[in-house]
């Protein structure tokens, strides 16, 4: 006879189904002829509100306990938890940290998947929490963790989480209850019933596999898998870098030649062995892993490949892409499928095509514009890229890559992408490590309109102002480079990248007049 | 065409508008993607649009048991822009 009931707390995102499973778990306990209790925590659809579920079975026959009857808690308790199920890994992570979670007695079981919250979403480069540190720690503070992405095995059979979850608390024997009980709970619920039946015998399999094979693995990594990559597919001059390297490379080259032609991508491959032969040399002639190359192909290649008018114009009229939204959308064939571009092209875009001495006077002309405060000149359309008008003009539109190489804007990215090399090249001077961080900062460079003139003005900052004035010794300076870098990325106003300028004791960006707008009362 | 900026998301506050590993090998961020708990209202569209933002956004509109005339004009659409595209 056992003292104190089995205690499951349940934690979902709202629109989950944890309140089903909540349901379904009492459902099965008053089948099995137990006394069990339940309370919630809801919340509201979406991440709007984190729900909880707390269910206490008493796992004695309702019939061996005569007129006795088992007194049950209201709230879970930090500390007396036998186990936590919870469909998001940050959630359990949050329980976690409350104290819910004990090696003594918890155990838990949670999906791998993440719903990621709006401060990781706005960082301008990556701020995604790292996924294995979160399951470290619950490892750590758990007696056992049962982990798989539960996310996946929903979406791939049409189903709710809900169901996922309630295979695999079977699969791991927390209530002394048969599979066959649990199956006939989610019969009678009446909805979505074999679609649910289907996510309950994945994750009941996957579970057991995961208790008797090995540790549940954290999130894959995706990366460049070198293996597909064969010698035969090298390009001579750059045979020299090893085969990681050499990958970026051609990877590099096909962009570059598809962006513009195949002479763009020789002076690709060009820039490229320049730094891949400063660093040789740096490195004494010995051949090293030629990290900093790697680093600028990737990023010269990116940079090279800006984008303008006709890149996007070439992206959106792709012969696969509507085919492709239609799958997106599990289209039927009968389906007709409308797709509107949301496209707002201003003056800049316009000029970035046309030479000097016709962008020029554009330009002026928009600049003036913007000082009086008035709104810049744009031209917002919604494009039906499903219809042969709107496909046209996006062909038309990409066909006019001839134009490219005579526009300003091309003019002023080459000049702007040799004095990023120069940059690296004579970082070499410093350290290949600091010339790693100066190659890294490419990676402010990307984006349309404001967002990649933001980036453009914090890297010619660092290119022309913090660089000349570190005077710091050699690791430091990599380090103060790659912290400003980040923190330019950390925020859109900027005030990251003055405050970690301010710490380092470095000049500030100069001050930018802001138009006063004036806006007539309506 | 997504850059993995981001700044759609800092404007919209929209759970459905989430991040996802880029399919790019050579970008190292994650780009935006819009979830299957998506309802369709458009003001993520809409605001980047207002803002001037990306031409990443676009409205997918699916019309289900089209009219014969409309199948007709949808078929003949999709004949001459496969042609469009070959050339």
């Amino acid at each position: 006879m056992t003292d104190t009931p089995i205690k499951i707390l349940i934690c979902a995102l709202g629109g989950e189904g944890g309140g089903v499973l909540a349901e379904w778990l009492f459902e099965l306990a008053t089948r099995t002829n137990f006394f069990v209790q339940s309370t919630s925590v809801p919340g509201v659809a979406q991440r709007t509100g984190a729900t909880t579920y707390y269910v206490e079975v008493y796992p004695v026959a309702k019939a061996d306990l005569g007129d006795r009857r088992p007194i049950f808690s209201l709230n879970p308790v930090a500390g007396d938890l036998d186990f936590l199920v919870s469909s998001e890994l940050l959630e359990t992570a949050r329980q976690t940290r409350a104290g819910m979670v004990t090696a003594d007695k918890t155990r838990v079981l949670t999906s791998i998947s993440r719903v990621y919250t709006n401060a990781e979403k706005m960082n301008l480069s990556d701020g995604r929490i790292d996924s294995s540190a979160l399951i470290e720690e619950i490892s750590q503070s758990s007696k056992d963790v049962i982990s798989f992405d539960m996310a996946a095995i929903a979406a791939e059979e049409n189903t709710v989480v809900s169901a996922v979850l309630f295979g695999a608390i079977a699969a791991s024997s927390v209530l002394p209850i048969p599979r066959d009980l649990f199956e006939s709970v989610i019969e009678s619920s009446g909805r979505g019933v074999q679609a649910s039946l289907r996510g309950f015998d994945r994750a009941y399999s996957q579970t057991l596999s995961t208790i008797t094979g090995d540790t549940g693995d954290g999130p894959e990594q995706v990366s460049l898998t070198v293996d597909s990559f064969t010698a035969s597919q090298t390009i001579p001059e750059i045979g020299f870098l090893p085969l990681s390297v050499q990958q970026l490379v051609t990877l590099g080259i096909e962009r570059t030649a598809e962006y513009q032609n195949v002479s763009y991508a020789s002076s690709y491959t060009d820039r490229v062995i320049n730094v891949a032969k400063v660093e040789r040399l740096s490195a004494g002639g010995e051949a090293g892993d030629f990290g900093v190359t790697a680093e600028v192909a990737r990023y010269l290649a990116l940079w090279m490949c800006f984008d303008d008018i006709v890149k996007v114009a070439r992206l959106k009229s792709k012969s696969d892409r509507i085919n492709r939204i239609r799958q997106d959308l599990k289209a039927d064939h009968e389906d007709v499928v409308h797709v509107y571009d949301f496209l707002k092209p201003g003056i800049p875009e316009i000029a970035g095509l046309l030479p000097p001495f016709l962008a020029a006077p554009l330009m002026l002309y928009h600049r003036r514009r913007v000082e009086s405060g008035k709104r810049a000149l744009s031209f917002p359309m919604k494009l039906r890229a499903s219809s042969v008008f709107g496909y046209g003009l996006f062909r038309l539109l990409g066909s006019f890559k001839w134009l490219r190489t005579f526009g300003s804007r091309f003019q002023e990215e080459q000049q702007l992408i040799e004095q990023w090399l120069l940059g690296v090249t004579a970082s070499f001077t410093e350290s290949p490590r600091v010339a790693f961080e100066v190659a890294r900062s490419g990676r402010l460079i990307k984006g349309y309109g404001s967002t990649n003139e933001r980036g453009r003005d914090n890297l010619l900052h660092i290119l022309e102002t913090v660089l000349p004035n570190l005077s710091t010794t050699e690791t430091e300076k990599a380090v103060v480079i790659r912290s400003i870098v980040d923190a330019a990325q950390a925020d859109e106003e900027g005030e990251n990248f003055s405050s970690e300028l301010l710490k380092r004791k470095l000049p500030q960006k100069p001050i930018v007049a802001q138009p006063i707008r004036w806006y007539k009362k309506p | 065409v997504c850059s993995g900026d981001h700044a759609c998301m800092r404007i919209s506050g929209c759970p459905s508008l989430t991040l996802k590993d880029n399919p790019d090998p050579l970008k190292e961020d994650p780009v935006a993607t819009i979830s299957d708990g998506c309802v369709g209202c458009g003001l993520c569209g809409e605001n980047a649009h207002s803002a001037t933002l990306c031409p990443s956004f676009y409205r997918a509109e699916i019309v289900k048991n089209p009219k014969p005339w409309e199948r007709v004009v949808n078929h003949l659409s999709r004949a001459v822009m496969s042609v469009i595209a070959k050339n």
